[in-house]
């Protein structure tokens, strides 16, 4: 379980962007939703211990993201919204470097690249990718390791329709499996029926709807507000 | 107006506006040249590269300086040229012509300084005059080729070194032969233009490598220019040693001082290229790695690469045991290094400022009082601490939350 404990964070003094934040990332799909800048893709960072907060800390399974460093982040995987890959790296070495982090065997990350249709790219620089198979990438080092917390940018962007529905499914095989995702999104359609429960975040202050209704038109119409 | 005359209005306006901005900083190298160093000093100068240096002395000065001018603005004109500019109705290699022609406009204001001494130091002698004006011309055109990125191949490159090398030697012939090797060097395709070959399937890295080669590959042949200034302080140490007569310890402390600043200088100028070639890798910082191991990477990184600059020992005169006085400053700096890279943005000096006036202070402090090698030493951990929580305190995703573009600001004169 990931939690939020009181975490204040802004880019700048003075203007934070999320204010005294605190809640759980619990097993199952948490939708972030929210109109452009509001602090959705912010809280994954925090989440994800690419952004530190100012205050507060954030905890997974009980570890400090930033006391307890290497552990907190073992069981985490990020895929940011821009496929953020070094170009001084081919895709092989990536991949091989998130096996050794994970503590995983290198063969796991050939297996991950297989799944996204990489196999045959792996020795190739991110420079000579498309920015979908970029996604991909990052995608085939989320799924090593089968971490338990998935934190999910805007999943579906630039992604083809195939996929688009492997991806999918694997969210669903990885709900099943107990994991905790947290997927920031704009089109809601696709992720209506997984979400457990919604997050937003206005003026700063994070909104947490623990429970969604259970009728699909209700339960896309509270989204859909959400989302605005 | 056809495209070939559109492009070269574009690109001599390109050029204008370089030059133009690069006039401030020249005139500040003229009133350094005539007021610090006096007019003897520069006019000295001038006469060893243009007239009393040998055809290699010449060549290789003379090629630095002008790759040195065309790398500082190339890659301003060359800004978008991979993406946007090839979109244009224009052949790769008529691109390629237009912003070599738009660096050499740009370096007027340079090119003009280096005519006017080589006209002060062979005035008797119009027809050197004329050939050092005209091989400035053609040295620039070929340093602006050696320095266009990403787009001509090694042959090229290696053509582009020669015309430069031979541009200054105030010999006809050998102007004619630089001139001839440009505009064959012109002539080799450019990657854009030639058949792109795969590339071979890169070999997977040893586990402890990964990150160093990362640098090594971010920084590139960029890591070898840090080590000329670091090499300029050795030298003008080892010529202050060999012009006076110094007492053992005096020598001792003066040689301390040149390593010990020249190590700073070198560590500082590194982690500035590595801050701005392998700037934050956000996605990096959600993998199980602890800020400590980042900061020790990258601290490693700098302080092997900034070993070669204990081999001022040798130039020195000192005994190789005498290394011993540089572990200590290597350590700190290194990792002081590190930790400065995670503030180069907010610094008007980047990491270079910072050091170099650490480096300077705890130089003359060292030759002063040598122990404080051994202090450095012991104090390293503490150097490590500071690095590990800049590392932590950064905010990696400010500048694309304030700016909304990943990729650099094109506008930024600092954008390269």
């Amino acid at each position: 379980m990931m939690v939020f404990e009181n975490v204040t964070f802004g880019y700048e003094p003075g203007r934070p962007v999320v204010r005294k934040a605190s809640f759980a990332l619990t097993p199952g799909l948490t939708l972030l939703l929210g109109p452009n800048g509001c602090g959705k893709s912010t809280l994954l960072k925090l989440a994800a211990g690419v952004e530190r907060p100012d205050e507060g800390r954030v905890l997974v399974d009980g570890a400090d993201l930033w006391k307890d460093e290497a552990t907190a982040r073992r069981g985490l995987a990020y895929l940011p919204e821009f496929p953020d890959i070094t170009p001084y790296a081919s895709l092989r070495d990536v991949i091989r470097l998130v096996c050794r982090l994970r503590r995983e065997p290198v063969r796991a990350g050939d297996r991950a690249l297989e799944t996204f249709g990489l196999e045959g790219e792996s020795g190739r620089s991110v420079r000579e990718l498309s920015s979908g198979q970029r996604k991909r990438a990052l995608f085939a080092a989320a799924i090593v390791g089968r971490p338990a917390h998935l934190l999910l940018d805007e999943p579906l962007d630039a992604l083809d329709r195939q996929i688009t529905d492997d991806v999918l499914a694997w969210i669903r095989q990885r709900m099943a499996d107990g994991a905790a995702l947290a997927v920031v999104c704009h089109a809601i359609e696709p992720f209506a029926d997984l979400a457990t429960r919604a997050l937003t975040v206005r003026e700063g202050l994070v909104e947490q709807h623990e429970t969604l209704p259970r009728s699909p038109e209700d339960r896309f119409h509270l989204l859909d507000s959400l989302a605005r | 107006m056809n495209a070939g005359a559109a492009f070269l209005l574009f690109q001599l306006r390109v050029g204008t506006r370089l030059a133009l901005r690069i006039l401030a900083p020249v005139l500040a190298a003229i009133l350094f040249l005539f007021y610090i160093l006096r007019p003897e000093f520069t006019v000295a100068l001038a006469r060893a590269l243009f007239i009393e240096g040998s055809l290699i002395e010449s060549g290789l000065i003379g090629a630095f300086l002008l790759v040195g001018m065309a790398r500082a603005v190339m890659p301003r004109i060359t800004a978008g040229r991979a993406g946007w500019a090839r979109s244009l109705p224009a052949g790769g290699r008529a691109l390629r012509a237009l912003e070599i022609f738009s660096s050499v406009i740009a370096e007027v204001p340079l090119l003009a300084v280096l005519g006017v001494l080589a006209w002060a130091v062979a005035r008797p002698d119009r027809v050197r005059v004329s050939l050092l004006l005209a091989g400035l011309l053609v040295g620039a055109a070929a340093a602006g080729l050696f320095c266009l990125l990403g787009s001509n191949s090694l042959r090229s490159k290696i053509l582009a070194v020669a015309a430069c090398f031979l541009s200054l030697s105030g010999n006809g012939i050998l102007l004619v032969a630089a001139a001839a090797i440009l505009i064959l060097a012109l002539a080799v395709p450019g990657d854009s233009e030639s058949r792109r070959s795969r590339r071979r399937p890169r070999r997977g890295l040893p586990s402890g490598g990964f990150f160093f080669w990362l640098s090594l590959r971010a920084a590139g042949g960029r890591i070898v220019l840090a080590y000329v200034p670091a090499a300029i302080i050795l030298a003008a140490s080892r010529l202050f040693l060999e012009n006076n007569e110094l007492a053992p310890a005096t020598a001792f402390s003066l040689s301390l001082f040149g390593l010990i600043l020249g190590l700073a200088v070198f560590v500082g100028l590194a982690a500035d290229v590595l801050a701005a070639r392998r700037p934050v890798w956000l996605w990096l910082r959600s993998l199980p790695l602890s800020a400590a191991a980042r900061i020790r990477f990258d601290a490693l990184f700098l302080g092997f690469c900034a070993l070669p600059t204990a081999s001022g020992l040798a130039l020195l005169g000192r005994p190789a045991w005498e290394v011993l006085f540089l572990a200590g400053p290597l350590a700190w700096f290194a990792l002081r290094g590190a930790g400065a890279m995670r503030e180069a943005a907010d610094r008007p000096f980047g990491v270079l400022g910072k050091i170099f006036v650490e480096g300077t202070i705890l130089s003359m402090g060292a030759a002063v009082l040598p122990w404080i090698s051994w202090l450095l030493a012991i104090a390293a951990p503490v150097a490590f601490f500071f690095a590990r929580n800049a590392e932590r305190r950064i905010k990696p995703s400010l500048w694309a939350e304030r700016h909304h573009l990943s990729a650099g600001d094109p506008l930024s004169w600092s954008a390269s």
